[in-house]
């Protein structure tokens, strides 16, 4: 028995044990997905609460139109809804677009907050915080400069969260716009679907715990004010906000009969770049809520913590060390006596993987086909472990910037 | 002093200067061999005489002779005086002795000479009266023994023109002159043989005139061997070849490679297996010298021969089978190493003709053997033509030597060779032969093998060899447990989980078609 073994067997015992943890979700995402196909969203009763969608932007001249133009044409009563986008320290021609729109709806509650260098330019959540400043509403939805909404959106979400007092938030689900431009996208539009059922359906089901998605959810005012905004350091401000949604005692709950469209990336570079981001965002929000571990008033918050935890770090860990290891162990550098991993295991694991993904497919129309089930199988052995490369390089970006005192920069995914 | 005390002391002085007046002449017990000065002026290397001096060596072995070989040139002082049987061959027609030493010896020698080639010393042609001439492009005819007819083919031939007194062995007839010499000649302890060269039958002449020359007056016998027979053969083809020959009634013996290692192997079980079944079809056992290769260093040099050769003999043992001598080439009985440490469990061997010659340790004497056979390959009987239908006989103990077919083709047409040659073979094991180990002692008397004084049963009792063997040592394996139960639990677990999304699929398929197929 030598270190490398007991390294190997860690490693080993963690991957399995959150495929394990991976499979129970999925289950109860799909059963969730069952249960809600057969209720009904509830009504809103007496009067619409007013709600301020908040739409933050930087150089989102490409898409903020349509975007825009989405959310004029919300199924929600045009009075009880006002739309504050924020245009923060654009250099691109957004700001007459907006204007523009603005001039074409004059009746409509469009408000366009153009900010500069100075007064913005620091991000997400400041420009957010911006934003917030403007807003009327009781209820705080935000959707993204690259999305549109179905016109049933908002109302799905509003309705759920006037039904249950408990909800401090309800998130809606996001699809891909653009799923069949690239192999990338169709990638993309697999790993968000499966994503979704499994981890937010799954969690609301087993745990009534979600992720805020940073995009087509709702809030209640009063926590923003009560947590103070969004923290402006987090990259991962969706992530962030969760947690102190959980820790005042609420919970977020997963509708995904309200559907929004995104633009995903299209090329690898700009993929790789957006998708370190939300890693390293997603780290700093886990390490800086390690001591709700601890916490026992934040019993609700562990599982995620624990899952998050697991996924970027114990995950990423032992997949590295048993990846290392094989490699070093083939190369004849170092020696593993472990009895080993059987092949036949092996290739369970990778059917269980292709199904259980497949299966999240069901739930939405056009994609439960033979080419998608290729596509998963190709998944695997490609943009799968792609995965592992991201959440290292951001977990390396985030030391990097720890020692180095960076600020957090809000990197803007390119637009087609 | 009295005078009967005078009478005593003159009486026992006598009695003991005539004891030592009487010649000791030396008992040649079975314990003390022979010996042979075998000196030598060149080896001739690169002429038709080269190898006729190691092929004299293997002809003196067979007679049990103890041989010291040395060149001319570094003959010492007073080495003759050590010998009373010399033999010279002098291959070389142009080199004058040069060594004093050895001129000076030679004039005080009064032992046996056997003279071989070109100029033959003073004082034998003075003996023999001697007179020699040169054939050239000679094809006289040999007989010698009870054989005639035997053709020989020489481009310089050295014969005996004439001689006086002297008792004639053997016969040259040159058809072409009608000219009939006498192939050897030899007067007392003195013998002369002009013409000697390997590869030829002048070899199976020689072991006439040594025969003679030695005095041996015993029967000689003809052996049948069969060699090259490795654990990788065709043990199936063995064991019928084996079958066959007791078949026809041919007793044989069976040179078998040795095996040092991996010995608990299913292949070398098969191995043993098929050697017992040749020991029970009338084959004698002998270990074939293993294939020595060593490095050069005197300081890397590998001393494990004994060692192994022990192990395998006792291994042997073990699986009742009784080995009665070793086969090895020549130059082992040359080399202090592989003769001690090789060779010397055994008291019988038979000496094939070198064919890679790998000294560890040289030595120029010989170690001898109480029984030696001397080898000929089969293709040897060829060149004997001979008038009666039965072989006659050899002059020494001979072993008829045969390579394991490859095939039945080969097994039959050995069969067939062996039918037409009319030979009788001589069954090993009625001789007595000795092999002693550490822990056993196995001999062999008037057909019968003993093992430790008990008597080996020869029958074969059909065996199979059990093909499950581990092989490699399987490495040691960590959390074994840990990681099977582990395995299993996943399996199951995973097995598990694609049922219920086998389940899922289902429902999900149903809802799907419900929604957006109708």
């Amino acid at each position: 028995m030598t270190i490398s073994d007991i390294l190997m067997v860690i490693a080993v015992i963690c991957i399995w044990s959150l495929l394990l943890v991976n499979v129970t979700l999925i289950i109860a995402g799909y059963l969730y997905y069952i249960k809600s196909e057969n209720e009904d969203i509830p009504e809103i009763e007496g009067e619409y609460p007013l709600v301020s969608i908040m739409v933050p932007a930087h150089n989102e001249g490409v898409v903020i139109c349509k975007t825009v133009e989405s959310l004029l044409a919300l199924d929600y009563p045009e009075d009880r809804y006002e739309i504050i986008v924020i245009n923060d320290n654009s250099s691109d021609n957004s700001a007459e677009l907006l204007a523009g729109i603005q001039n074409r709806n004059p009746g409509r509650q469009l408000i366009v907050i153009n900010t500069d260098a100075i007064t913005g330019g620091k991000g997400k959540s400041n420009a957010l915080n911006i934003g917030f400043t403007h807003c009327k509403g009781q209820l705080i939805a935000i959707y993204d400069a690259d999305n549109t909404p179905e016109k049933t959106a908002l109302r799905y979400l509003v309705a759920e969260i006037m039904n249950d007092s408990s909800l401090g938030a309800v998130i809606g689900k996001f699809r891909t716009r653009n799923r069949n431009a690239s192999l990338l996208t169709r990638f993309i539009n697999i790993e968000t679907l499966s994503f979704q059922w499994m981890a937010q359906a799954g969690r609301w089901k087993l745990f009534k715990l979600c992720t805020i998605p940073g995009t087509n959810f709702i809030m209640r005012r009063s926590i923003v004010e009560s947590i103070g905004g969004w923290d402006v350091k987090a990259i991962a401000e969706d992530t962030e906000i969760s947690f102190r949604i959980y820790m005042m005692g609420y919970r977020i709950k997963f509708q995904p009969k309200s559907v929004t469209w995104e633009q995903e990336p299209q090329t690898l570079k700009v993929w790789f770049k957006q998708r370190t981001r939300w890693a390293k965002g997603n780290i700093y929000v886990i390490v800086k809520n390690i001591p709700l571990l601890f916490d026992k008033s934040a019993a609700k918050v562990r599982f995620d913590i624990l899952y998050f935890l697991a996924i970027y770090f114990l995950l990423l860990m032992s997949l590295i060390t048993s990846d290392v290891l094989l490699i070093l162990h083939a190369l004849g550098y170092v020696h593993t006596t472990i009895a080993g991993l059987s092949n036949f295991l092996w290739l369970l694991a990778i059917i269980l993987f292709v199904v259980g993904t497949f299966i999240t497919l069901t739930t939405e129309k056009g994609e439960m086909s033979f080419s998608n089930l290729w596509i998963v199988m190709l998944m695997y052995v490609s943009y799968c472990q792609l995965w592992m490369v991201v959440a290292a390089y951001g977990l390396y970006l985030y030391v990097k910037d720890l020692i180095f005192k960076r600020e957090a920069k809000w990197y803007k995914t390119e637009r087609y | 002093m009295s005078i009967r005390g005078v009478l005593n002391g003159i009486l026992l002085l006598t009695l003991t200067l005539t004891a030592l007046l009487i010649p000791v002449t030396p008992v040649q017990s079975a314990a003390s061999p022979q010996q042979v000065l075998l000196l030598y002026d060149s080896l001739a290397k690169g002429t038709t005489k080269e190898g006729n001096v190691t092929e004299l060596q293997r002809l003196l072995a067979a007679y049990s002779m103890k041989i010291t070989l040395r060149s001319l040139d570094q003959y010492e002082q007073g080495m003759l005086n050590h010998y009373s049987k010399v033999i010279m061959i002098r291959n070389a027609a142009d080199i004058l002795i040069t060594n004093k030493f050895y001129v000076e010896d030679w004039e005080h020698y009064q032992g046996q000479y056997l003279h071989i080639g070109y100029s033959p010393p003073a004082s034998l042609t003075k003996k023999l009266q001697l007179t020699t001439d040169v054939m050239y492009d000679a094809n006289p005819d040999l007989q010698i023994g009870q054989f005639s007819g035997i053709s020989l083919q020489v481009q310089d031939m050295l014969y005996i023109a004439g001689s006086q007194g002297t008792q004639s062995l053997g016969k040259l007839i040159f058809q072409d002159d009608s000219l009939q010499v006498p192939y050897a000649v030899s007067k007392e302890d003195a013998a002369y043989v002009p013409y000697f060269e390997q590869g030829n039958v002048s070899a199976l002449a020689m072991g006439y005139v040594l025969k003679d020359w030695l005095h041996i007056n015993t029967t000689p016998k003809v052996y049948l061997a069969i060699k090259e027979i490795y654990p990788f053969s065709d043990l199936g083809l063995l064991t019928e070849t084996a079958e066959r020959l007791y078949q026809v009634g041919i007793p044989f013996l069976a040179s078998v490679r040795p095996v040092f290692s991996n010995t608990d192997y299913p292949a070398m079980q098969r191995y043993l297996v098929a050697i017992k079944r040749v020991q029970s079809n009338n084959g004698s056992i002998l270990v074939n010298a293993p294939i020595a290769m060593h490095s050069t260093s005197t300081s890397n040099m590998d001393h494990s021969l004994q060692v192994k050769m022990n192990a395998f003999i006792n291994l042997l043992v073990h699986n009742k089978i009784g080995p009665l001598g070793i086969g090895a080439q020549m130059h082992w009985a040359y080399d202090k190493e592989y003769s001690e440490a090789g060779m010397g469990f055994f008291d019988s061997v038979i000496l094939y003709p070198d064919e890679n010659v790998d000294y560890m340790e040289q030595s120029d004497t010989s170690k001898s053997f109480p029984s030696s056979l001397y080898s000929v390959p089969i293709d040897f009987l060829q060149d004997l033509q001979t008038s009666n239908t039965v072989m006659p006989e050899l002059p020494m103990d001979t072993v008829i030597t045969v390579d394991m077919p490859k095939d039945k083709e080969e097994l039959e047409e050995m069969l067939k060779m062996l039918e037409q040659y009319w030979v009788s073979f001589a069954d090993y094991k009625q001789e007595r032969h000795e092999v002693v180990t550490d822990v056993n002692t196995i001999t062999s008397s008037e057909g019968v093998i003993s093992i430790n004084g008990q008597p080996l049963s020869l029958n074969y009792t059909p065996e199979t060899v059990n093909s499950d063997y581990r092989y490699t040592e399987e490495q040691k394996k960590s959390f074994t447990t840990l990681f099977n139960i582990q395995n299993q639990f996943f399996i199951v677990a995973i097995m598990i989980s694609l049922l219920l999304f086998g389940g899922l699929m289902i429902i999900g398929y149903r809802l799907y078609r419900k929604k957006y197929l109708k």
